[in-house]
C-alpha cells in the first residue's frame, strides 16, 4: 500500500497534493475532496475512513484509504485537525476526483457552528471533469505501480505547474496531453525527452532507461576489496628488550676485603644501588625555578628506572672471582634507558673496584 | 570551555596550579556527554559539526592540526589557490598588460610577502571557522581523537593538558587523507616535497620536477612556472589531468600548459630519486625502456592521496577499512555501527572538498532527520590553472562505455564576446546531451572562469535539464556564460554566434 500526504485544506486536493509542504494559511473549515493520487486517476472508491466524525487527528495520521484502478492508497493528513463531517461513507465507489468527501476543521474549532452547506458549495469544482476515461474495473488491492504522490497532474497544463522551457514549447507545438505523461526526471519532473517520447518522436522507453542509468550514477560505488588480513595466525612478535652485559673482575675487591664481616652480596647490592642513583641523576633535567622540592616530593611520581639489572657472581673453583652484570632495557624505554644502562654499568664497576 | 573546568578541578584537589602539572598528569578528567562528536575539522568535519549544531545537536569537533579547516584550508585548496591567483597576476603583469596599454616597468616578486599573502588567506579562513564554531556553539578540541569504544572518544590534547573523554551518541569520522608516498623516495619536505612542502618553499627554485600530472601537480607546476622555475612533469600515463578528465580537455590542457613553458615527459616511469646536496636526482624510464636521469632543485611527489586513519583506533572498535585504506560504509555513511558515520576523503568517492562538505551536511541530517542527499552524478571537478578546466557529469568516454548516443555542442571562447573583450579567448565549452532526449549528460569547459561557470552546468544536471532548457534561459551579455548557452544551442540546434 502506498502512503500519501494530503494537506488539510484539500479543497482542491488534485492540485495541492503536489505542494504538500506549502503551509496554507486558510484556517477555516474546508471541504476535503476526493484526491487524485496519480496523473491518470479520475475517480476512486473509499475503502475505509480511519478517523470517525468528530475525531481529532494529527499530521501524519491516516485519514482514510482509497482505492484507484491501480492501487489502494492510505491518505495521510498534512496538518493537525478535526474530522468535522464525513460526507461520503466507507465502501462508496466511483467517486469523481474533486468531489467533496468530508469537511475538515482546525483543532479547537466549534464544529456545531460550521455551515457545512456553504463549505461544500464553496469548494472548487473538480478540475478534470473534462477527462472521460473509459470505466475500468476496480481492483481493490492490486499490486500498486508506485507513483510518487507529488505527481498528480490534471489534463491541461495547470497554472501552478512549472514546466521546463523545452517542455512548454513541445507541449504546445506537438499538442500533447501533459496529464498523460509520467516524468522521468529527478523527483518525477517531466523532461523534454518525456514529451518527445509521449508524442512518438523518440523511443518510448528510452527516457526511463536513461533515467535509470543516471540514477545509478547519483550513488557512490561502495564496492570494495577488503584489506589483506593482518597475519593474525602468527603469534605477535613482541618487541624485544635490549641487553647489554659486562663482566666485572672482583679480584681487586676481594683482595682488600679480607676483614671479618665482609659480605660480598651486600657489597654488590650497595654498589648497584649507588650506580642506579648515579645513572638516574646523570639524566635528570635541570630543575626549574618554578619547582618546589617539597611540593614535588609529595606529588611527583618516583622516577622509574628504565632498565632491569641481573647480577650474577661467577664462581671459579669455589672462590668468587668475577661478577656478571647484565642490563636489560625494555622496549618502551629504549631511548633513555640505553644510555642510563651504560652509565649504570660504568658506575657499578667503579664502586666495586674503588673499595 | 573544558579547560576552565579542568583548572577549577585542579585547584580544588591540590590547591596550586603549576604548569608542570599539566604534563605530568595524564588521566582523563573532563567528561562530556554529546550528541555528536566529529573527528577531523576539514571541510567534511567542520561543516558536519556546524550543521549538527544548527540542527540542535550538542556537538564537539576534534582536530589535531590545531587550526581547523583540514587539508583544504591549511595545506590544500586555499593556499594553492592563493599562490595560483597571485602568480597569475604577476605573470599577467609581466607578459600581458603591455598589450593592454598598461606599462609596469619593474614587476618583481617579493617572495616573503608573496608567501605571507598566502598565509594571510589561510589564517583568515581558519580563523573564520573558529568563529563559526563559537557562533554555533560547537566545542572545538585541538588534539588527537581516538576511539576508546564505539561511544567514547578520547582526546589527547595538543597542549599537553589532561586528556579529555567525550561520550558520544553519534560519531562522525572525517579524518581526511594524506599524500601518497612513492616507494623508495624519501620525503624531506625541503627538496623532496609533497603538496604540503611545495606550498611553503623557502625560495623560488630554478628547477622543479613533478611526479604525477594530476590536478595538484599541474596547478603547482603552473605556480612555479609563472615565477620563472623550469618545470618538468613526469607522468606514467599518456595523458594528463587524471582519470576523470575528458580526453579533449586533457589534450587541450597539455597543449596550453606546454605553450606556457611547462615540460612534459609522458608515459615515463619514475624508478627512484635521491637528494644529493642541494639537488635531487631522479631516475626515469620512458615507454621504450630508455633510462635517463633528471636533475632539479626540487622534486614534488604528487601521485595522489590516500585515506588517513592513523591513531584513530579503528581496530579497537573493529571498524573496517578496505584495501585502499578507505573506511567502509553504507549509502547513509554508516560504518558497522549505525551511530558511527564517515565522510570525506577518508571514505569512498572523489577526494574533493565540496564532496566532503555536502556529505558533512547529509550525515548531520541523517542523524537528525533520517534523511540526507548528495547527488554523486553532479560533483564538479575544477583545475585552477589558467585557463581553468572544469567538468561535471559524464565525459565522452563514459558515455561511449555506457552505450549512450549523444550530441556534442561545442562553443569556443574565441567566439564569445566577453572573452574577446578580455583578450582571454583560449578554450571552449562542450556540452554532451542525449541524442534523443536532449538531456544534458555532461559539461566540459576549458576556459577563463570555468570553475565558476560549472556551477550553472551542475544545476542543469541536478534538475534534469535538456540542452534546450539552458539555451532558452536568458544569460547576461556580455558574459562568458553565454558560451555555455551557445554550446547548449549547438547541442540541439545551431549556435547563433559561430
Ligand atoms: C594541494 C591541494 C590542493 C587541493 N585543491 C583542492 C581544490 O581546489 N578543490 C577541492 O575540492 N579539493 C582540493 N583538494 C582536496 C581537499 O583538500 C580535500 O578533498 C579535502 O580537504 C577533504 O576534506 P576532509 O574533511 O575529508 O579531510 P581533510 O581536509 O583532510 O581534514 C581531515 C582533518 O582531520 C584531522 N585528523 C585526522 N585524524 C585525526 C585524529 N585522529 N584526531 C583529530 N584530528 C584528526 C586532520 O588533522 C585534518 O585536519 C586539494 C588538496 C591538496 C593537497
Amino acid at each position: 500500500m502506498i502512503r500519501c500526504v494530503v494537506p488539510r485544506s484539500a479543497g482542491n486536493a488534485l492540485q495541492r497534493a503536489r505542494f504538500f509542504g506549502s503551509g496554507l494559511v486558510a484556517r477555516k473549515a474546508v471541504a476535503f475532496d476526493m484526491p487524485a493520487m496519480s496523473p491518470t486517476m479520475t475517480e476512486g472508491g473509499i475503502v475505509q475512513w480511519q478517523v470517525k466524525q468528530g475525531d481529532s487527528y494529527a499530521a501524519g495520521d491516516v485519514l482514510l484509504e482509497i482505492e484507484t484502478d491501480k492501487a489502494q492508497i492510505a491518505v495521510e493528513a498534512q496538518d493537525d485537525g478535526v474530522m468535522a463531517k464525513i460526507l461520503v461513507q466507507d465502501g462508496a465507489k466511483e467517486i469523481k476526483v474533486g468531489t467533496p468527501i468530508a469537511v475538515l476543521a482546525d483543532p479547537g474549532d466549534d464544529i456545531a457552528s460550521i455551515d457545512f452547506d456553504s463549505v461544500v458549495s464553496s469548494a472548487e469544482p473538480a478540475t478534470n471533469t473534462t477527462s472521460e476515461q473509459p470505466e475500468k474495473p476496480v481492483q481493490p488491492t492490486s499490486s500498486p505501480e508506485p507513483e510518487p504522490a507529488a505527481r498528480s497532474t490534471p489534463v491541461e497544463v495547470p497554472e501552478n505547474m512549472v514546466l521546463l522551457p523545452s517542455v512548454y514549447r513541445l507541449v504546445h507545438q506537438l499538442e500533447v496531453d501533459i496529464s498523460k505523461i509520467k516524468g522521468t526526471g529527478p523527483e518525477g519532473r517531466i523532461l523534454k525527452g518525456d514529451v518527445l517520447a509521449a508524442a512518438g518522436k523518440i523511443s518510448s522507453s528510452w527516457p526511463a532507461e536513461e533515467a535509470k542509468i543516471i540514477e545509478k550514477r547519483t550513488h557512490l560505488d561502495l564496492s570494495y576489496e577488503p584489506a589483506p588480513k593482518k597475519e593474525a595466525t602468527k603469534p605477535k612478535e613482541l618487541p624485544k628488550p635490549v641487553i647489554t652485559q659486562t663482566i666485572i673482575d672482583l679480584a681487586a675487591l676481594l683482595e682488600f676485603s679480607v676483614d671479618q664481616g665482609f659480605n660480598l652480596d651486600q657489597t654488590i647490592s650497595k654498589a648497584s644501588r649507588l650506580a642506579t642513583r648515579d645513572a638516574l641523576l646523570a639524566s635528570k633535567p635541570k630543575p626549574s625555578v618554578l619547582r618546589d622540592r617539597i611540593f614535588d616530593s609529595l606529588t611527583a611520581p618516583k622516577p622509574a628506572v628504565p632498565f632491569d639489572v641481573t647480577l650474577k657472581v661467577l664462581k671459579k673453583k669455589a672462590s668468587p672471582k668475577a661478577l656478571q652484570a647484565m642490563v636489560s632495557v625494555p622496549p618502551q624505554f629504549l631511548n633513555r634507558g640505553q644510555k642510563m644502562g651504560d652509565i649504570y654499568l660504568d658506575r657499578l664497576a667503579f664502586y666495586l673496584n674503588a673499595k | 570551555m573544558y579547560r576552565l573546568a579542568t583548572k577549577t578541578q585542579l585547584k580544588r584537589t591540590v590547591g596550586v596550579v603549576r604548569p608542570a602539572m599539566f604534563a605530568m598528569r595524564s588521566m582523563a578528567t573532563a567528561n562530556q556527554d554529546l550528541d555528536v562528536v566529529v573527528i577531523g575539522a576539514g571541510p567534511g568535519g567542520y561543516v558536519a559539526a556546524i550543521k549538527a549544531a544548527q540542527l540542535g545537536l550538542k556537538t564537539a569537533c576534534i582536530d589535531k592540526r590545531g587550526p581547523p579547516g583540514g587539508t583544504c584550508l591549511n595545506v590544500g585548496c586555499i593556499p594553492s589557490k592563493a599562490l595560483l591567483n597571485n602568480s597569475h597576476i604577476y605573470h599577467t603583469i609581466k607578459e600581458d598588460t603591455k598589450n593592454r596599454g598598461i606599462e609596469v616597468s619593474d614587476a618583481k616578486i617579493n617572495f616573503g610577502q608573496f608567501m605571507k599573502s598566502k598565509e594571510d588567506a589561510v589564517n583568515g579562513l581558519t580563523g573564520g571557522v573558529r568563529m563559526l564554531f563559537k557562533k554555533n556553539k560547537v566545542d572545538y578540541y585541538e588534539g588527537s581523537g581516538s576511539f576508546v569504544n564505539e561511544n567514547t572518544i578520547e582526546v589527547d590534547m595538543n597542549d599537553g593538558s589532561d586528556k579529555v573523554t567525550l561520550n558520544a551518541k553519534n560519531v562522525i569520522i572525517a579524518t581526511g587523507s594524506e599524500p601518497t608516498t612513492f616507494p623508495g623516495i624519501e620525503i624531506d619536505e625541503e627538496r623532496i616535497v609533497t603538496s604540503t612542502g611545495i606550498l611553503s618553499l623557502k625560495e623560488i627554485p630554478k628547477s622543479l620536477t613533478i611526479i604525477g600530472g594530476g590536478i595538484i601537480g599541474l596547478e603547482m607546476g603552473s605556480v612555479w612556472a609563472r615565477l620563472g622555475t623550469k618545470v618538468t612533469v613526469v607522468e606514467f600515463m599518456p595523458s594528463i589531468g587524471g582519470a576523470g578528465m575528458d580526453a579533449e580537455l586533457s589534450k587541450t590542457a597539455l597543449k596550453i600548459l606546454k605553450k606556457q613553458g611547462m615540460n612534459f615527459q609522458l608515459q615515463t616511469k619514475v624508478m627512484g630519486a635521491k637528494r644529493d646536496g642541494d639537488i635531487v636526482k631522479i631516475d626515469v624510464e620512458d615507454a621504450k625502456g630508455n633510462k635517463s636521469e633528471l636533475e632539479s632543485e626540487v622534486l614534488l611527489v604528487a601521485v595522489g592521496r590516500r585515506p588517513y586513519t592513523e591513531g584513530l583506533g579503528l581496530d579497537k572498535v573493529g571498524i573496517e577499512t578496505d584495501k585502499k585504506g578507505r573506511v567502509v560504509m553504507d549509502s547513509e555513511y554508516r560504518t558497522k555501527y549505525p551511530h558511527v558515520r564517515v565522510i570525506g576523503d577518508v571514505t569512498f568517492g572523489p577526494m574533493l572538498a565540496h564532496k566532503a562538505e555536502d556529505e558533512g551536511i547529509a550525515a548531520a541530517e541523517y542523524i537528525k532527520n533520517g534523511y540526507g542527499h548528495v547527488n554523486y552524478n553532479v560533483i564538479p571537478s575544477v583545475m585552477y590553472t589558467h585557463p581553468e578546466f572544469a567538468w561535471v557529469g559524464q565525459n565522452e568516454q563514459e558515455l561511449k562505455d555506457a552505450g549512450i548516443k549523444y550530441n556534442v555542442g561545442k562553443f569556443s571562447f574565441a567566439a564569445n564576446s566577453r572573452a574577446k573583450t578580455n583578450l582571454d579567448t583560449e578554450g571552449f565549452v562542450k556540452v554532451l546531451a542525449d541524442k534523443e532526449t536532449d538531456r544534458i549528460l555532461g559539461v566540459h569547459i576549458a576556459g577563463p572562469n570555468a570553475g565558476e561557470m560549472i556551477g550553472e552546468a551542475g544545476l542543469a544536471l541536478e534538475y534534469g535539464a535538456a540542452a534546450e532548457d539552458v539555451a532558452r534561459t536568458c544569460h547576461a551579455h556580455p558574459t562568458l556564460s553565454e558560451a555555455l548557452k551557445e554550446a547548449c544551442l549547438a547541442a540541439f540546434d545551431k549556435p547563433i554566434n559561430s
